[in-house]
């Protein structure tokens, strides 16, 4: 129940979160995305835009509940369960930011739901390495939390 | 073509920031102690520490990078798109860490795959 109240919430701010920031970056001049003085306006615009501002309190929202859950559910069962979060984001996409969606982006973003369960089949439960790995999880989004970053932490 | 290679730049920059703080984390061991004076100490060797400022440092490249993303491409196909990271993790193990990567976890990675290349039609 806990668990499910606290992936919902983290699933829910992290689809938001890309809503809002896509929203913040749709008007920003593409000119200015290469150029040095360009990451500076960036960086600007991230502080001083309201949908960037939401966009990036949803991000940390997201973070503290992954987090939360992850320190006492197992890798494999959160990434299943925030799987999901990509047809909501895609969802999204459709009904409020107005994008045509493609069947072939449907059924693509389906098959990649279906192949992260598959792969997350892969984590073992309560291993050792999952456990001192939860630290190591500080990202942005839902695929950031990861073995191979264990893995490799532990072998230096 | 740009749009894949900001996307390469997300993956790549993610999972280094990734390694950065992990490995940071590592070295300043494991956080059992939660009083206030233990906590800002926690604080102060976490802001010390290099690996966590590296770490940082990517960590904003990958955030930097999907904003400038989103500016250019559609979020129904950047959100799903960075789903590719799971192909680039199991490539990483069995390549640079030589771990032993299971037949279900490569055909989860294909699947992803599979998905990528159907939403970039």
């Amino acid at each position: 129940m806990k668990t499910t109240l606290v992936l919902t919430v983290a699933v829910l701010a992290n689809s938001v979160s890309s809503v809002c920031l896509s929203k913040g970056m749709k008007d920003f001049p593409d000119g200015q995305l290469f150029s040095a003085s360009g990451l500076l306006v960036m960086g600007k615009h991230v502080i001083t835009d309201p949908w960037m501002i939401a966009g990036v309190m949803l991000l940390i929202t997201f973070l503290a509940a992954y987090l939360t859950a992850l320190s006492w559910a197992d890798l494999s069962f959160v990434l299943p369960a925030t799987a999901p979060g990509y047809i909501v984001t895609l969802l999204l996409s459709k009904f409020y930011l107005g994008e045509s969606i493609s069947p072939a982006r449907w059924a693509g973003t389906v098959l990649i739901v279906l192949g992260t369960f598959l792969v997350a089949r892969t984590y073992q439960p309560s291993s050792s390495t999952l456990a001192t790995g939860k630290t190591g999880h500080e990202g942005f989004h839902e695929t950031l939390a990861k073995p191979t970053t264990d893995a490799l932490g532990d072998s230096r | 073509m740009i749009n894949f290679l900001l996307l390469s730049t997300v993956i790549l920059a993610g999972a280094a920031g990734d390694v950065s703080v992990a490995h940071g984390m590592k070295r300043i061991g494991e956080v059992n102690r939660f009083s206030l004076i233990a906590l800002v100490r926690l604080a102060v060797r976490i802001a010390k520490n290099k690996y966590i400022g590296l770490g940082i440092f990517w960590k904003a490249v990958a955030f930097f990078t999907f904003i400038a993303l989103l500016a250019r491409a559609d979020l129904s196909w950047v959100a799903p798109a960075t789903a590719i990271s799971f192909v680039v993790e199991t490539l990483a193990a069995r390549y640079l860490l030589r771990e032993h990567v299971s037949t279900t976890r490569w055909a989860g990675a294909s699947i992803v795959c599979l998905g990528v290349a159907l939403i970039s039609l």
